[in-house]
Formats: C-alpha cells, structure tokens, sequence
C-alpha cells in the first residue's frame, strides 16, 4: 500500500524533470567555494554590525494564494529528492553538447548540439534510456526506504516490549 | 602494568602442597634433634647404629649458608620443599596427537611435570627420578629418568611428561648429602627405596637414594584462560563469572611463569595485559559471532570485572567498561545511560573502618590518613567525565595541537618559511590572544582526554568508522598528515579500467572526479586538503595537526576546479554518489548567488536516506536567504566564530543559520598542488596553513557529527541533528540568532545528549503572502520534532515584546521543514517590526523557545 502511494507521487514527479529537462539544466550556474577572507577583504568589509532582523523584504514574497498548500510547495517525491532525467548542455559554440544523466547523475550519453538539432530521435532515445534507469533507481531507494521504515517500526515494538537480556 | 589481586594468593598458598610425607628418614639430617619418633610414617626407621657422618653434616650447613636459609630449619626437606617446585603444565609435546604408540596413549592429553629447584641445589642431587602414584590405584607411571640439569648455577628443571594428572608424585633422589648413610649407598632394606635406582649408573657416588611423594603444586593449570573461561560461561550463562574466571586463570599462569622465569620486566608485564585484555575482548566478540545473546552493558560490565579482577584497581576498570561500549558496534546511548548509573553505584569511595582511627583505604591510592581527605566519601574521583581508559590518558602529541600562539617560532622553524609566510598572511594576528594553534578544536571541545569537557574522552574517533564525503576540490593524498583512512570502493577493482561494481564510475577507488570524469581526486586548489584535514587528519602521529575523527574514512569528491569553480550539476551528482556509495555526514563549504533547485533535490537525497549534510553558511555578511546551499532546506548551515569566539563579521546571518562554529585563523592541511595564492595555499610551499571563513566550520560541524555516529552507528540523522543543535552553547544573543543559530558547537555537549529526550525546534523560512499590497497572512516553516509535547507560536510588537499574542496552538503535530503556521495579516497591521516567538515544550516539560525578529524595513 505504502508502494503503491509513492509511486503515484513519484510518477508525476518523473514526468515533470523529464518534460522540462530539469531545473538542473542551468549547467552554466556555478559556485564557488566560500572563500576564505583575506586582509584585503577585512579591509573593505563595511564593519557596521549588520542587524539580526530577518528583513521582510529581503524574504520570499509572493501573491496571496489560499489554495496554496504544503504538498504545492514541495512534493511528496520533491521533497525526498527522487528525481528524472538531468540534461544538461556544455560547451560553447561548435563545442558544445548536451548531456543526459539518470537520477542517481551517472552519464547516460551525449549529442554534439549540432547533432541534437538534427537527429532529435537520438536525444529522445537518451531521454528515455535516463527515464528508465531513473525509474529503477527511484524504486530502489523506495524499497531502501520501506525497509528502513520496517526495521525502524521493529525496533520500536521491540523497545515497547521490554527491555534487553541483562546478565 | 599488573598489579595483581592479592587477595587470592592465599588460595594458591593452600595449594602449596609439597611436602606430604618423607618416604625415608631425613628428618635430622641438619638439624637432628634425635628423636626418632618423629620420623614420619612412611619414613624408615632411625639408623641409630650407623655414625653421624659430620663431614656430611658440616657441608650441608654450608650449603645451607650458600644457599641463603637463614633461620632454622628442622631438616633438608624442609629447605627442599622451600627450594623446590613442581608444576604440572599443559605444554603438550605434539606426542598426543593421536599416536597410539606414545607415551601418552592415543589421545591422552600429556602434561609436562617439573620439578624445578633453586641454584645451587643441583649439586645436591645425582640424579632425580619419578614415579606417580595415583589414587586411583594401579595407575602408576613407570619411574622415569627426569636426567640432570647441565647449569649447577642456575636454576634447575628437571621435567618429563605424563598423562598423569592426580595424585602425588613420588620423586627418587640420589644425593651425596646425607646424614645416615655414610658414604654406603646402600639402601636401607626397611624403606620403600625402589630397588632399580641403587644400581643406576648415575649414582657415582654412591650415595643413598631418597624417596620424596610431592604433590605438584598446580594441579589446575592445564586449561588456557580462554577455554577456562568458556567452560565457565558454558556451566553458569554468566559473561561476567567466566571473565572473571579468565582473570584468574591469568593471573595463576603469571604466577607460574614468574616462578619459572624469574619476575617479568615492564614491557613483559605490560604485554601480558595487552595480551590478556585482548584475549577478553576476543572472547566476547566470539560468543556474540557465535549467537549468545550478549549486550553491549553485559559486555561492558565483564570487562570491568575482569579489569578489577586483574589489577585491582577499580578506576581502570571503570575505564575499561567504558571503553568497552564505544568498541562496542551498536552500542546506544541508552547503553551508556544504563553503565554510567550502574558505574554510579559501584563507585569506589575510601572506606574507612570503625578500629582504623584516621586510616582510610583506597585500592588505587592504598592507606590514606582519612584526616587529609575532603570527607570519607570521596566518590567523585571516578566520575562519567574521567577518561576512558587510562593508558589512553594524552594529549594528541600533534606539535601544531600542542604548541600555544600563533605563529610561534616552535612551529615556524619546524615547518619552514612557508608556514611563516602564511601566518604572516593570516588577516588577524592573534599573537597576544594566548590561541593555540588549533584553538578551533579545543573551543568546541576537542580538548586533551582527562580535560573536564573533553569530547574525546566520550568518543576518540581512534577506531575506523563511518564514511564521510567531502565534496570539495580534491585531496593531497601524498600529505604525511592526511587522512588514514581513505574510503576504499570494494566492490571495484582498481585499475582494471572496468566499472566492477556497475554504477556508472570506473575505477572509483577513493572517490570520483566530476571535473574530469575520472578518479583523479588530487586536490590542485588547496580548499578539499583543508577541509578533510580538520576532519580526520592524522592524530597522536607527532606530526601537524590532530583531526577531530580520525577514523573517519574519507570519501573525496572533486567538484571545483583549480579556479575554486563548480557546476550545480557536478554537485548534485557528487551528493548522489556520496548518498549511493556509504556516506553518512556530507561536508560542503561551497555557496554562490542564487539558487540551484537540483542541488536541492541532492540534499533532499541525501536527508532522506539518512545522511547529515553540513555547509558553510557563507562570507559574504548578507542574508543566507540570497545564497545557494546555505539556504537550502535540510542542511546545517554553519556560520563562523573569530578567536574572540563571537559572530564573524562577514559570515551570512539568517534563518537557516543552525549554528556557529570558529572560522578564524583555522589550521589545516596544504596542497602540493595548487596555486599559492595565500588564501589556501601559502605563499612558498609548506604542509600547513592557517586560513578563515565558514569554510572551515563546517568541518568543524562534519567531524563532530561523524564522532556521533562513530559512537553509535544507530542514531538517525535528525538525532545527529539535534543532538548538535541541542548541544550547542549559547553564545551572543540569548537563544537562537540569526547570526550564531543556537549557538557555538559543543561538540562534548552533543556527544552527552540523551538521543531520546532531543527538541531543537527551528523557523526556517517565513514567506509573505500579499494581497492588494496589504499583508494577507505570514507563513511559517521549520522543524519541530524529537521529544515534543507541544508547541504554540505567538507575535508580539517590536523586538523586546511586553506583550505577546497567540496566534496558533497549542498544537503536538511533528513536522520536517513543513508550515508551522499561517498567522493572520491583522497581527502585523500596526508597526515595523514584530517578533515571533516558537515555543515548543517536551515531555518533561521543558520549554525551548525561538524567537525571530521580522521586519518590513530593509535598512535600520
């Protein structure tokens, strides 16, 4: 039962990442690592000690929505990161590609961007051999998550019960 | 070091059965007091006719006086009986071995039997022979030529083995001493003399032949310790009367080989400890492989009994029971619980006795003059937050723990112009601080074992572990200081150029390189060698710096390139391979601007199937509500403390700050690789640098989370969590801020929490819902869970409220990064700034309170 109603989370889910390709298509956004303050930046750091306020404006603002509901927020299969097909591009100008990896971002394969233009059955056979892997391993980490749950519930009841062999 | 029970000597002094009866009359060989009734029943009777042979008689003195009697003593076989011993040993000599035709018959265990005798008094004898005589009857061995020892001045063994266990042994002495028998060698016709032994060649002299029965001295030896103890646990079901049973055998085959081989050295006695604490622990760990239904408190309470029964000394034993639970695989806290209060009520206080006036007795400290103690209970000497174990008891002996002030000279000259370089490149100089080294240790609690507050002392981290990923720029795993355990994928064969183990990564030995898609994790910006070395550097190796876990295995995922650069995609795809391939605690110190929803998705991954995933909350002084990671649901965000241990300036404040932890002037690993910017990497190449940011308290955070489940692999990840966040000190603002969370990490405070009594409640995000420009309502998200009773939220006007309104509650709902509330527009109608206030309550009725301060204004 517990299966059968995460699967009819996940399903749209899965479908959602593969109809938009993933938010995770912004390849081109990066990060960098925090870095570590020099005597130069301490230098030109405004000292006023910022205020502890939360700011409101600096806060997510957005339209007064009654219906909006905490599973419109994040999703059920959202929120414990289960996931399609990534696609991704690379590259600029005659070297560029697009990339496809299952959930668990292992590469699937790759077109030159020229080749995606033109032979977009190929792109689609990579979407669907991602979709697929992607659906194994999201029912994998299911199943891990049932069994963890079981073993969880067992080791309650066995708490209830009474305590362990005391020598 | 042995300190043996002395209690139990006495049992093996009743043993001491030597002498039980003197076949012939010796009985005034030296000191004759002439009367011959006092020969003893099986003695001969007295040869009054022959002369007292006095040149006999004065050589024997002599050799009394040689030998060192002092005092006197009735006859020779007193002096025999104190000079002489007789073992009987399990030394099997492989004859047994299911040979019909040797001397021990055809699976007879055979034992060695030795009469062993003093120096000097091999001189004494001519020959020695033996003859068991079983009580069993008819059993008797044939007398047997234990031959001559070949060095008089030392001691002697004569030894032959025997199935022959019982009974007495009946040993046939020749030798030229001999008050009687003047040089005759002539058996005296009345005794019980085996006839065989006047002829035998090995009586040169002629001199008269003795019979003595002796019963050996150690009739229960033949068992090992640990058979001895199985056979115990077998009989009773008792871990802890069959270790304690193991102690005793140990202590009589010490004794044994004391009295054989002379008394052991330190290292000797030292090894025999090591050896024998082993031998326990393995014991246990058999019957436990081996299905007995042994918990980790019946283990622990073994081993101290058999500590105690070993040395005495009930403060080691305590020691060891403790150390014993955190060798223990999934020992729980409730485990510790129950042994610190089983510890609690055996613990050892002078006992001072009603006829002993002022004398107090301790087993550790002996006799004390009761008078010069603070009161005759002295209890707290063995308290829980006493060392473990007290050959454990030091300081990491890492020059960079131990050496005090920055950029001290003791370690510059050690480590050369490159670490001088960098400290001078440090942003703060902290000379006249008195900071060690790594103070950033200590100040969450690192400090040295024995040290009230030390986090070691409850977990050292000493043993290898639980996996961490450090998504990062890579490791220098050539650093003589590294990490010593790296995670190994044993499922793939290195090198092959096959993925072995089917997951997409090919030869991912170590970790995998998202850079260049392949297993080259070599760190070539510095930032990843930094971060795993605060992690799980080497500790207690004399070199560096000491990790917090250092057994910890490091799993290394390179995401950023040379340039400090990632790629969202590369990050989530290394959180997914850090979650698929074992990690538990996933340590990222990258943040950008703006927000990665696939990064999200990873994280969500990652807390899902259990993991704890720390991130620096970021340098840039802003709201972490603007940042990438730090901003992210289900993460500890990790903001950064200065030397003086308050907020640093530029680490990013907010709502998703869980704590804080020192993020200035961290010392850590270098590189070899990498360009020598003197942010990371030190001007001129060194092994060791000192650099700041929230980088660096995240590990700090990591680590301590890993020595959490190095405790005690059972605790899930929001108990991880909490028993941080719960843990922590509260530092600058009183509760939680958005500048510290719930304040400086304590990691001995974490480490002590009771799992099961957890509630840090938390706002995590608060969203404005408008309508027509006016406030319709405001959301609330976060966390509450744990041990929750109930919760309420109120607001109140302005930042100190006097007056506070509820506005929801109270409510028992458990919730994960869910809405809390929807407050009504109405309460934030008049006014610019409100607080609201979360107050969750557990089931012991303490109350845990978080306040936010909100504001329409941007700008103060």
């Amino acid at each position: 039962m517990m299966r059968a109603t995460l699967h009819s989370y996940l399903i749209p889910v899965l479908g959602v990442f593969v109809l938009f390709g993933c938010a995770g298509s912004d390849s081109s956004k990066t990060v960098s690592s925090d870095k570590a303050m020099q005597a130069g930046e301490t230098e030109s750091f405004n000292h006023k000690m910022p205020s502890d306020t939360v700011d409101w404006v600096s806060l997510s603002t957005r339209p007064f929505a009654p219906a909006v509901e905490e599973t419109d927020r994040e999703w059920p299969g959202e929120r414990m990161g289960l996931i399609g097909p990534i696609v991704t591009t690379h590259g600029e100008g005659s070297k560029r590609f697009v990339l496809v990896y299952d959930s668990a971002g292992v590469l699937v394969g790759g077109l030159a961007y020229k080749e995606y233009k033109k032979e977009p059955h190929r792109f689609e056979a990579l979407i669907k051999k991602a979709q697929a892997r992607s659906e194994y391993q999201n029912y994998l980490a299911l199943r891990f998550l049932e069994k963890k749950r079981w073993t969880a519930s067992r080791a309650a009841m066995k708490e209830k019960s009474g305590g362990r062999h005391e020598n | 070091m042995r300190i043996k029970c002395k209690a139990r000597r006495w049992w093996y002094g009743a043993l001491f059965l030597l002498i039980i009866g003197l076949v012939s009359g010796w009985g005034g060989a030296l000191a004759d007091d002439g009367d011959a009734s006092t020969q003893n029943a099986q003695g001969r009777a007295p040869d009054d006719t022959k002369p007292v042979d006095q040149e006999a008689v004065d050589r024997g003195a002599q050799l009394r006086k040689k030998l060192g009697f002092q005092g006197e003593s009735k006859s020779l076989e007193e002096d025999f009986a104190r000079a002489s011993r007789l073992f009987l040993r399990d030394d099997d000599d492989g004859s047994a071995s299911g040979k019909a035709d040797e001397p021990g018959g055809f699976n007879t265990p055979r034992f060695r039997v030795t009469l062993d005798l003093w120096p000097g008094w091999n001189d004494r004898l001519n020959w020695v022979k033996l003859r068991n005589d079983s009580p069993l009857g008819g059993t008797s061995l044939d007398e047997s030529d234990m031959g001559k020892a070949t060095d008089p001045s030392k001691r002697s063994h004569y030894s032959i083995f025997n199935s022959i266990m019982s009974g007495y042994y009946r040993f046939r002495i020749s030798t030229p001493y001999h008050s009687h028998a003047a040089g005759g060698g002539e058996p005296d016709s009345k005794s019980n003399h085996q006839q065989s032994g006047q002829n035998d060649t090995a009586n040169p002299s002629g001199d008269v032949e003795e019979n003595w029965n002796i019963r050996p001295r150690f009739l229960i030896n033949p068992m090992p310790p640990r058979t001895v103890a199985a056979s115990k646990y077998r009989e009773t079901g008792s871990l802890t009367e069959a270790l304690e049973r193991m102690a005793y055998q140990y202590e009589n085959n010490w004794d044994i080989d004391d009295e054989e081989f002379g008394p052991p050295s330190k290292a000797e006695e030292d090894a025999d400890m090591t050896h024998a604490f082993g031998d326990a622990w393995a014991f246990i760990q058999g019957l436990k492989a081996n299905g007995a239904n042994i918990t980790a408190l019946d283990a622990a309470k073994a081993m101290m009994k058999f500590t105690y029964t070993l040395t005495g000394d009930m403060r080691w034993a305590q020691g060891v029971a403790r150390k014993s639970l955190d060798l223990w695989q999934g020992a729980t806290p409730q485990d510790r619980a129950a042994l610190e209060s089983y510890l609690d009520s055996k613990k050892v206080s002078y006992h001072v006795h009603p006829s002993a006036g002022n004398l107090a007795f301790n087993p550790k400290a002996g006799m004390q003059n009761a008078s010069t103690l603070s009161g005759y209970q002295i209890a707290p000497l063995y308290t829980a937050t006493e060392i473990a174990y007290n050959a454990e008891k030091t300081t990491p002996n890492d020059p960079l723990y131990i050496k005090g002030g920055l950029g001290k000279a003791g370690s510059a000259i050690k480590k050369g112009l490159g670490f001088l370089l960098g400290a001078v490149g440090a942003s703060v100089s902290t000379d006249d601080k008195g900071v060690n080294d790594q103070w950033g240790l200590r100040a969450v609690g690192f400090k040295p074992r024995g040290e009230p507050g030390s986090a070691w002392d409850v977990a050292d981290g000493s043993q290898k572990n639980i996996v961490v990923a450090v998504i990062d720029s890579g490791l220098d795993t050539t650093h003589e200081d590294g990490p010593q355990y790296l995670w190994i994928n044993a499922d793939e064969i290195p090198g092959n150029g096959i993925d072995d183990d089917a997951n997409g990564y090919v030869d991912d030995t170590n970790g995998w390189n998202f850079l260049a898609e392949n297993n080259d994790i070599t760190d070539d910006y510095g930032h990843g060698t930094f971060v795993a070395g605060i992690i799980a550097a080497k500790r207690n190796n004399g070199e560096g710096i000491a990790g917090i876990n250092p057994g910890a295995q490091m799993m290394t995922l390179k995401v950023l390139s040379k340039e400090g650069h990632a790629k969202s995609v590369a990050v989530y795809r290394a959180i997914r391979y850090a979650v698929d391939n074992g990690a538990r605690v996933i340590n990222l110190s990258l943040g950008g601007r703006g927000i990665s929803y696939l990064e999200q998705i990873g994280i969500n991954f990652a807390y899902t199937m259990g993991c704890v995933v720390v991130v620096a909350a970021g340098n840039e002084g802003g709201d972490i509500a603007n940042y990438n990671l730090p901003s992210r649901r289900r993460v500890l965000s990790i903001g950064a403390l200065d030397v003086k241990e308050a907020p640093r300036m530029s680490s990013n404040r907010g709502l998703n700050v869980a704590l804080a932890a020192p993020g200035e002037e961290i010392y850590s690993l270098t590189a070899k690789k990498g360009a020598r910017d003197g942010i990371f990497m030190p001007l001129i190449p060194g092994d060791y640098f000192r650099a700041s940011g929230t980088s660096f308290s995240a590990p700090l955070v990591a680590g301590t989370a890993s020595l959490l489940w190095a405790r005690d692999p059972d605790l899930s990840n929001r108990q991880v969590e909490d028993m941080i966040l719960q843990g922590a000190q509260d530092i600058y603002s009183e509760g939680w801020d958005s500048r510290t969370g719930y304040g400086r990490l304590d990691a001995y405070g974490a480490l002590t929490q009771n799992p099961n009594a957890l509630l840090a409640p938390r706002i995590t995000e608060v969203f404005v819902n408008k309508y027509k420009g006016r406030i319709a309502s405001v959301d609330l998200y976060g966390v509450i869970r744990g041990d929750l009773d109930h919760y309420a939220v109120s607001v109140g006007r302005g930042e100190k409220p006097k007056k506070w309104e509820t506005v929801y509650g109270p409510s028992s709902s458990k919730l994960e990064y869910q809405l809390i509330s929807r407050i009504d527009g109405r309460y934030f109608a008049k006014g610019s700034k409100w607080t609201v206030r979360l107050e969750a309550v557990d089931h012991n009725q303490h109350v845990k309170r978080v306040h936010v301060l909100v504001s329409k204004n941007k700008e103060e």
